[in-house]
């Protein structure tokens, strides 16, 4: 039988031009990763510098100038931590759970997200308000979208004008650790709803039935 | 990060296609013929009578210097289409009527009343526009071209699902071209092939055995080491399936018969046969497999990622998965505009979102029809083809 020919030349030749084409996305990826993070540490250090701003403008005057300071600037501090959250949870989806860039990024969310918690306990305390608040303790390992609770607080939280604060309790901070301690958190998810501990998944209906009651 | 080998093996035969493009430019254009030789067409047709008027008025219509032969042979067909085909034969057309038997011995009937030198085969559904012989005559000039496969179009697409065809049909002709100079076609399709008559003393006629013959055939061709060529030139319209369940019954039978005559030709997958044996048939098949993982794999990100439909502008960041992705869909787009600019085609847009929706699409009938078979293999069940294209 007579030998038929064979393009070898070819495939190395699509290999190699393929090899190329597929580093040079890698590396812009990758570039266009670290500006990304270099960014998020920027609008980090902004939004601290927000909220230390807030918390010292509160402090000057009578309690209604702190009140009315309170209620214009705290919310737009807190929109912010919100949009910041969402951008670092895009993060961790792209670079990975075990990124150490995202792992340290995380650790200074968690004590942002204390320090807002603190801010708006003090402050609703000082001004008498009875804001709901949700102190949400997730995992992202077994992540299935049927077992997520940010899905179902979302459903709820501007119908009851929630305040919530996210920790990952798989980070390594003084801060995450603290809290799993103070509200003794053995498993995920588990939400503090106004002071009061809820073990499991809970329902949007769940979670509407819960908030009711702080009207 | 398998979707980085997804993405790698997409760039790696879209940069192959383009290379052997670039390097053979002069071979994509199709020959002149110094001769024109004789040519017997045969119409296999089977329940045909809204068609075959238009197949056999397009034939009378080829303006082909040489001559030229109609034999339609009616497949034991239960509706008027052996009437309508007899008005015919005052203008020539000879009209052969047989029990039913399937494609391939309508077309083995055929044979033999055909002495030309060259046999066209043309579905009863697709007509050939007035030229197309011409162009495919120029490659029998090669002794070693036993066949050339036209260029197909979908003929008035309508329906959604035709439109999707539109732009499968245009890329299959496209990377048919180039598989041409890797002499790893696999299928010579019942719209308007043509073979050189001498295949069939040599080889055989169609296997009226297979639910595929023209992939058999085809294969039967390149294992004794003849060519099959493509044109671009020879244009060609075919009815294709017009819902979804009509498409997933012919890619039943298509891709059953493919699994069934690669079973059969297995002994092609070996160094001797060149590309087509080390790099062609093997790559199909393993192009297949991957198909079907990254579909899984797509199914599992889409389940799992917390934020897959959380489409927020504000928050979007690029990985390096993303930009290789982004470069893998901009090569592939490359890829479609070239098959779009070469053969004619305006729409380029349209070409580029239908072959987005037709490739998973796709992965799934090929996955429902793995399983298919592998049930049928089990039952024992065989499926016998009765006219559809």
């Amino acid at each position: 039988m007579e030998g038929r020919g064979l393009k070898a030349r070819m495939y190395f030749f699509a290999f190699v031009a393929s090899l190329l084409l597929f580093t040079v996305g890698l590396v812009l990826g990758w570039q266009w990763g670290y500006s990304a993070v270099t960014q998020m540490r920027s609008e980090f250090d902004a939004l601290s510098a927000d909220e230390a701003g807030v918390e010292l403008v509160s402090l000057l005057g009578n309690e209604s100038f702190a009140c009315q300071i309170y209620e214009s600037e705290f919310m737009r501090v807190f929109q912010k931590t919100v949009e910041y959250g969402e951008k670092l949870a895009e993060l961790e989806s792209k670079k990975g759970k075990m990124d150490s860039e995202v792992l340290e990024l995380k650790k200074d969310y968690s004590s942002m997200q204390l320090r807002n918690y603190l801010l708006q306990q003090k402050m609703d305390a000082r001004c008498g308000y009875r804001h709901n608040v949700i102190i949400y303790f997730y995992s992202n390992e077994n992540y299935t979208p049927e077992t997520d609770e940010g899905l179902q607080i979302g459903k709820v939280d501007k119908e009851f004008g929630v305040y919530t604060y996210h920790f990952d309790i798989n980070v390594d901070s003084p801060i995450v650790r603290g809290l799993k301690a103070a509200y003794n958190i053995k498993t995920t998810p588990t939400l503090i709803i106004n002071g009061e501990k809820y073990e499991g998944f809970l329902t949007a209906d769940e979670l509407r039935a819960i908030l009711s009651r702080n009207k | 990060m398998l979707e980085l080998f997804f993405a790698f093996v997409t760039i790696y035969f879209s940069v192959l296609f383009l290379l052997v493009y670039m390097e053979d430019a002069d071979k994509m254009e199709d020959p002149k013929p110094t001769r024109y030789p004789s040519v017997d067409i045969i119409v296999p047709a089977y329940n045909e009578e809204k068609h075959i008027s238009e197949t056999i008025n397009s034939l009378l219509a080829l303006q082909y210097p040489g001559k030229i032969r109609i034999i339609v042979v009616n497949d034991g067909s239960t509706d008027a289409t052996l009437n309508v085909a007899r008005t015919f034969e005052p203008r020539g057309v000879l009209v052969i009527d047989k029990p039913n038997g399937g494609k391939a011995s309508a077309i083995n009937e055929g044979l033999k009343f055909a002495d030309s030198e060259l046999v066209a085969i043309l579905d009863a559904d697709s007509i050939v526009e007035p030229d197309a012989l011409n162009f495919i005559v120029g490659y029998f000039e090669d002794e070693k071209v036993m066949a050339v496969t036209p260029m197909m179009k979908v003929w008035k697409a309508h329906t959604p699902v035709q439109i999707l065809q539109r732009a499968e049909y245009i890329l299959n002709s496209f990377t048919k071209k180039i598989l041409e100079q890797f002499d790893s076609i696999t299928v010579t399709p019942g719209p308007f092939s043509v073979y050189r008559r001498k295949v069939f003393d040599e080889l055989g006629g169609f296997d009226e055995d297979t639910i595929t013959e023209d992939q058999e055939i085809a294969l039967r061709i390149q294992k004794a080491n003849y060519k099959i060529a493509s044109s671009y030139g020879a244009v060609v319209y075919t009815d294709a399936p017009r819902t979804l369940s009509q498409l997933f019954k012919q890619r039943k039978r298509w891709y059953k018969g493919f699994l069934e005559n690669v079973w059969k030709y297995r002994q092609l997958l070996h160094h001797s046969y060149g590309d087509l044996g080390v790099f062609m048939l093997p790559s199909t098949i393993a192009v297949i497999v991957i198909g079907i993982l990254a579909l899984f794999y797509s199914i599992y990100r889409i389940l799992s990622s917390p934020l897959t439909f959380k489409i927020n502008l504000s928050t979007m960041f690029f990985g390096p998965s993303d930009v290789v992705l982004t470069m893998t869909t901009l090569v592939s787009f490359f890829l479609v505009s070239l098959a779009a600019k070469k053969l004619n085609e305006s729409n380029m847009v349209l070409l580029f979102i239908s072959t987005l929706i037709m490739s998973p699409l796709l992965t799934l009938f090929w996955l429902f029809i793995i399983i298919d078979t592998l049930k049928d293999k089990l039952l024992g069940v065989d499926l016998k083809w009765k006219g559809e294209g």
